[in-house]
């Protein structure tokens, strides 16, 4: 599948060599010899709005996860954990509507405009708020639609720990607070490499980022600002790069390029996690 | 008891307090999700009545919110078909990695099709659409079906594989001390062992195929003017109708977007039900 990808992409990598990553132009021509597009904007705009979603759900994932298997008692647990497989089948496209008609309107309103206001010398928070589709909103989104995931595989990691760690931590007298930071870091590996299973679903993601990134072919490192990353600039500009010689090779590069990255982060997560695996059970 | 004790209970306490916070916001969306598509799509669900699900959609300037019958038709027979072409081969493969767990074919096979879950599923659109939907001419059901099977191979082989590893060891080898092969003892005994499990393995990728957008998004078309046009032909399905439908700038589309979350997530639910009390079943 991946040759066929490069096979498809090719006359774009002939064409354009370096200069796909280095521009962030999208301009489709009828005469092929104007042509030019450059891949920096979605690159960056993917691996930026992935990463901060990654970095969101962390947080979120690890309090779930303990919460579930040692603070709550047997029916809370039980009801919470439903609600989270609940959250982690929801259909995608379920949270990108979510996300654009409820929580872009609001984040603009209560969180981005007073920030911007108040706090708009600082780089990330520099550009106005327009639309609320923005690269806080899509990673936010994705943030919450992942996080389910994550919790699933540290619950899963989390059982894995043998007893004999736990009846330890407690035979010394910890309490949970000092239990959750030893076996945290029993377990960090385990969470790494859940991270990373977790970027490379981040970067694939099409439904929700379309809805919700705002879709402008834009450099940009401002949190409010609207972007691409390189499955919404695929999503959004597929039906119309058929008529174009080289926009199609473009996009089908960038699908290479996406397919690598997401390839090999989630490649190092597994390698990581049987690691990890085979060192707790000795 | 010493301050110090006292200051780490304390802090035991303030810390799990956070805890149970922080995880009851990270789960605050999908009842906010909840309340809006009730909300929303309700009104839609009522102003359209029955005719919700029977009907074409309608166009930008219409008045009425009109019916997403294509989307539902062509979602059910999609996935229907997706996982008719999935499941056999996730069985294959589950089966004679089980089973012979130590041939270059099984140990491949197996890396192959976990690599396939790394795979974006946007990818698999535009793979699809280049290698069928080109070779075809047009979009169609097919063409749908094709990559959401790709999309659902993998969940359908750990499903089935940890299915089969249920099985225990003890029906395994009286199988094997009547005589049977393994052809034989798949057949008559392990299928029949694990058959909660095998059936809840096919409902969840049911599940999961029904709800994905992306594998869809360059395949399976978009129909609007009749219900079903065949096989070969455009359909529409759920998730493409509402995505589509979401970027849209008319205000009647984002009724009938709502609509169909509405109808999306009841499915999904019933689905989740049905396949956490068949698993809950089962006992070995």
């Amino acid at each position: 599948m991946s040759l066929f990808i490069t096979y498809q992409s090719a006359p774009s990598l002939i064409r354009f060599g370096v200069d796909l990553l280095s521009s962030t132009v999208w301009r489709p021509a009828d005469d092929p010899e104007l042509e030019k597009y450059g891949l920096l904007a979605p690159v960056v705009g993917s691996l930026y709005v992935s990463v901060l979603a990654t970095l969101i759900t962390f947080p979120l994932s690890v309090t779930l996860t303990f919460t579930i298997t040692e603070i709550l008692h047997k029916r809370l647990r039980d009801f919470l954990r439903s609600i989270v497989e609940i959250m982690g089948g929801l259909p995608t496209v379920v949270y990108g509507l979510w996300g654009s008609t409820v929580l872009a309107p609001y984040l603009r309103d209560f969180i981005m405009q007073p920030l911007y206001d108040h706090l708009g010398f600082i780089p990330i928070f520099s550009c106005k708020p327009v639309s609320g589709y923005s690269i806080l909103t899509a990673s936010l989104v994705l943030a919450i639609a992942s996080t389910p995931y994550v919790t699933a595989l540290l619950i899963e990691g989390y059982n894995m720990i043998p007893a004999k760690y736990k009846e330890g931590i407690i035979c010394l007298g910890a309490t949970k607070y000092e239990t959750f930071k030893l076996l945290y870091g029993l377990l960090k590996p385990y969470v790494i490499a859940s991270l990373l299973l977790s970027l490379s679903r981040a970067l694939g993601e099409t439904t929700i980022v379309a809805l919700t990134v705002g879709n402008a072919m834009k450099l940009t490192l401002c949190l409010f600002d609207s972007t691409h990353t390189i499955p919404s600039l695929i999503a959004s500009q597929f039906e119309s790069a058929r008529l174009y010689t080289y926009a199609m090779p473009t996009l089908f590069a960038g699908g290479l390029l996406l397919l690598l990255i997401s390839l090999g982060a989630s490649y190092v997560g597994i390698k990581k996690m049987y690691d990890w695996r085979s060192k707790i059970h000795v | 008891m010493s301050r110090r004790q006292a200051l780490r209970k304390y802090k035991s306490y303030l810390m799990q307090l956070l805890m149970i916070f922080i995880s009851i916001t990270a789960v605050t969306p999908l009842f906010s999700i909840f309340y809006t598509a009730v909300s929303r799509g309700g009104r839609t669900l009522l102003e359209a009545g029955l005719s919700f699900i029977t009907d074409l959609p309608p166009t930008p300037l219409s008045t009425r919110v009109g019916g997403i019958a294509p989307a539902l038709v062509g979602s059910f027979l999609a996935t229907l078909l997706a996982i008719v072409i999935s499941v056999p081969v996730a069985f294959f493969i589950a089966f004679l990695v089980t089973e012979f767990p130590n041939t270059i074919f099984s140990k491949s096979s197996e890396v192959f099709i976990r690599s396939f879950s790394g795979i974006p599923s946007i990818i698999v659109s535009m793979f699809v659409y280049s290698a069928v939907v080109i070779r075809m001419g047009t979009q169609s059901l097919l063409a749908g079906s094709i990559a959401l099977s790709i999309v659902t191979l993998p969940y359908a082989y750990v499903y089935l594989t940890s299915a089969l590893r249920s099985v225990p060891e003890t029906i395994r080898e009286a199988a094997m001390s009547l005589g049977m092969n393994r052809l034989k003892a798949l057949r008559y005994v392990y299928v029949g062992v694990s058959r909660r499990y095998i059936l809840t393995g096919i409902l969840v990728s049911y599940v999961r195929a029904f709800g994905d957008t992306a594998p869809l998004l360059f395949t399976i078309g978009f129909l609007m003017n009749s219900v079903f046009a065949g096989l070969l032909q455009p359909s529409n399905a759920l998730p493409i109708l509402i995505f589509v439908y979401a970027l849209s700038p008319y205000e009647i589309f984002h009724k009938v977007a709502w609509g169909a979350t509405l109808l999306l997530i009841i499915i999904y639910l019933v689905l989740f039900l049905v396949s956490r009390s068949l698993l809950r079943g089962v006992k070995l």
